[in-house]
């Protein structure tokens, strides 16, 4: 199995994945690891529906996710969560995850900016320290043309402290 | 009977929707209800909260018009109209497939109206080689 991208966005499959990370990447197949979406029959498929032609596109829970890729899919995959918190619990649950691109967390109430298409929640944060404590290399970047940006070394600096960051629109 | 004017919303990436409303308004002047706006800096829930009380706002039969079938628009929509079956979405947005929404009245049931703008966004794309139809 090679790991093309495991990536954080809380929209799963839509035009930023099927289109410009498909293109860069031509993962053979893409995991959604959630267990909300993997229990509604009518959401998985929605999900799937969003897959580009050729790649095979699958749901499963972050358990089950965890252990698929600890044991090794075929071809090349690109896994897709919707948090940080999901994320740190797919490693958790055993996944084998050395990079994960931090790709679209819009606002939602109580998060705070750190790119226009990275807003972070207290909890985001946390969970993402968690996985930079566990080796994770983390990085933001929205689409494959554009620059990444280190989280790593944000954590480090403090440069991802909550009330450090700026509030929407300001 | 007819299906009767039926409010329109247009979801679509950046300013491809109000793009696509300001070309219609070139073509037709005045344009029937409709509105339009886009998923920049929307999380999916508030996306979905957008689409949400459009539709509260706009009861009985209505139509969604998105860009991408694979986009957070589309799947925001579908998401948000799960179960209802007066609520017709199309993907795939187009300047012809916009103009033909705007004559639902020439249509007797919702079913019928988006079977014909599925036709007309699919005839509607035309190829040209050396000026000649390829």
């Amino acid at each position: 199995m090679t790991l093309v991208l495991a990536r954080i966005d809380e929209r799963l499959i839509h035009g930023q994945v099927s289109v410009g990370w498909a293109a860069a990447l031509e993962p053979d197949r893409i995991l959604v690891a959630d267990d909300a979406v993997a229990a509604d029959t009518w959401e998985r498929d929605l999900v799937v529906s969003a897959a580009p032609p050729g790649v095979e596109a699958e749901v499963t829970g972050i358990a089950d996710g965890a252990r698929r890729l600890a044991e090794g899919l075929p071809g090349r995959v690109f896994l897709l969560v919707r948090s940080p918190a999901l994320m740190l619990a797919l490693l958790r649950a055993g996944a084998p995850l050395e990079e994960v691109n931090v790709g679209g967390l819009h606002y939602r109430d109580g998060a705070r900016r750190f790119a226009d298409y990275l807003y972070f929640t207290p909890d985001d944060l946390a969970a993402l320290g968690e996985l930079a404590r566990s080796g994770v290399r983390l990085t933001a970047r929205d689409l494959p043309g554009n620059p990444p940006i280190d989280l790593n070394s944000a954590l480090a600096e403090g440069r991802l402290e909550f009330d450090q960051l700026p509030a929407r629109g300001s | 009977m007819s299906l009767g004017p039926v409010p329109i919303l247009l979801v679509a990436h950046r300013g491809f929707g109000d793009g696509l409303l300001e070309a219609a308004r070139a073509i037709l002047g005045q344009l029937p209800p409709v509105d339009s706006f886009s998923n920049e800096g929307l999380s999916n829930p508030e996306l979905e909260a957008r689409i949400h009380r459009w539709l509260d706002g706009h009861p009985g039969p209505a139509l969604i018009l998105t860009d991408l079938g694979f986009g957070s628009c589309c799947v925001a929509a579908r998401r948000v109209s799960r179960g209802q079956d007066e609520v017709g979405i199309v993907a795939g947005l187009n300047l012809p497939l916009l103009l033909a929404a705007f004559r639902s009245r020439e249509h007797e049931t919702m079913a019928d109206f988006l079977r014909h703008l599925a036709r007309r966004g699919q005839e509607s794309v035309e190829v040209y080689s050396g000026g000649n139809p390829a």
